[in-house]
């Protein structure tokens, strides 16, 4: 899978090639995790979209990266059948921006993003960067050979985390 | 000439509306329109069968059968979205140019702006609305302005990006500010000239603010929601990033809840994972 590789909406990609990348387009309200192991050579990326499975088990099942509690173990789960290892991995989470909604019914990031903290709470994770919320949207790049990650945001600044 | 003046002067130069467009709206608006009426016109224009047919057999409608006909495709597919499909062919060439004032590559706004309409469609649907082929095509123009603004949102983004970041203003608000207009106005402005009916230009003027739509109300919430779905999911939202305001009371007022968004949320990935065709036809 050496090249670019785009992860859509509500997908995930793991990878052990050292020439790949990672890329996901036009993060809002969704969330982007980013996991690297530069020991093992293991990067992957999920782009989630929803907080929680409960609203559809059907889509859970066929689409487990559409949910952060479906997607999340998936994405682990499939960076360790790789070689990756918990303790040796960066974890960099982006995304959860909000339309300007006074009314809060539009709050899907803020509950995507409250739902991935949970998660790695509970299964001892540690965030080592975030760049979340606000009003904007991300695109993120992971490079797989170097765990070089980087963001645009509004498709402007770019920045590496 | 000022500012306001130069801009809307640019309207007036804008290649016009092919008159197929005004004639299939107008024909398909009456809700007893003939069908035969629709398939005379669309046979008139060169090149569109080919169109129907390619988008026809697209995956997002997931026909059985492989269509190879005008009228094998109204039969199979309704009348409503064959002439969707005639509509976005005609159009479409409006939006092959990058809109790069608001950091949108070529094709960009017209995957934006083809996303709110399939989504528009959706929420028509489940809203009985009555005439699905206008709110298709308000949905499908409804950002029709920033095909002229972007070059001016360019020449002031500094400013109008102070305003967005610094102070909290919605994007299309500060447009107004720095340039006098924004691009839901003159998007209605655009609509206008090219003769396309009233329910088309108010959804589109009002798509960020409802209060003023009185008469045409209904299209124009539909064509709010459908936008702000598709931004939320940063689908060719370029430099105007999420800062788009929630009309007050949207959601009430269409008798749905937080939980529907997320529901519609789902819908509008199937139309991202489905509806390549359409979505890329400007790239």
């Amino acid at each position: 899978m050496a090249g670019k590789k785009i992860i859509g909406v509500g997908d995930l990609a793991v990878s052990k090639e050292k020439g790949a990348e990672l890329v996901t387009y036009s993060l809002g309200s969704c969330i982007g995790v980013l996991i690297h192991d530069t020991a093992a050579c293991v990067g992957g990326m999920l782009h989630l979209m929803l907080p929680d499975s409960n609203l559809n088990q059907e889509r859970a099942h066929n689409q487990p990266a559409v949910f952060a509690d479906t997607g999340l173990p998936m994405l682990f789960k499939q960076a360790y059948a790789l070689g990756a290892k918990k303790g040796r991995m960066r974890v960099v989470v982006v995304g959860g921006s909000q339309v300007m909604d006074a009314g809060g019914h539009f709050n899907i990031g803020k509950r995507n993003y409250a739902a991935v903290r949970k998660i790695f709470w509970r299964n001892n994770v540690l965030i080592d960067k975030e760049d979340v919320g606000g009003n904007v949207n991300r695109t993120i790049s992971l490079e797989v050979g170097s765990g070089r990650i980087w963001m645009k945001v509004n498709g402007a600044e770019v920045k590496t985390l | 000439m000022k500012l306001v003046e130069e801009i809307l002067a640019k309207v007036e130069h804008l290649p016009g509306m092919p008159a197929i467009v005004q004639q299939i709206l107008m024909t398909v608006s009456d809700p007893e329109f003939e069908l035969q009426k629709v398939v005379n016109l669309v046979r008139l224009d060169q090149g569109i069968t080919a169109d129907v047919l390619r988008i026809c057999n697209s995956p997002y409608y997931g026909l059985q059968t492989k269509i190879s006909s005008l009228e094998q495709a109204i039969a199979y597919m309704g009348a409503n979205q064959i002439v969707e499909i005639v509509l976005s062919s005609k159009v479409v060439g409006h939006f092959r140019k990058g809109q790069f004032g608001y950091r949108l590559a070529k094709g960009e706004l017209w995957q934006h702006s083809m996303a709110t309409a399939l989504m528009a469609q959706k929420l028509g649907e489940r809203l009985s609305y009555p005439d699905l082929p206008t709110l298709f095509t308000a949905a499908l123009l409804h950002d029709l302005g920033k095909l002229i603004l972007s070059e001016y949102v360019g020449d002031k983004f500094a400013e109008i990006e102070v305003l967005v970041r610094d102070h909290g203003m919605p994007f299309v608000q500060a447009e107004r500010k720095v340039l006098g207009l924004d691009h839901a106005i003159l998007g209605a402005a655009v609509a206008r000239k090219w003769n396309l009916p009233e329910p088309i230009t108010h959804a589109i003027a009002f798509h960020h603010n409802l209060e003023p739509a009185r008469k045409h109300k209904g299209i124009a919430r539909i064509v709010a929601l459908a936008n702000l779905l598709v931004v939320h999911l940063g689908i060719g939202s370029g430099a105007q990033g999420l800062a788009a305001p929630v009309p007050a009371g949207l959601l009430k007022e269409m008798g749905l809840k937080s939980r529907d968004v997320d529901r519609l949320s789902l819908e509008l990935k199937d139309i991202l994972d489905n509806a390549d065709d359409l979505l890329n036809m400007a790239r």
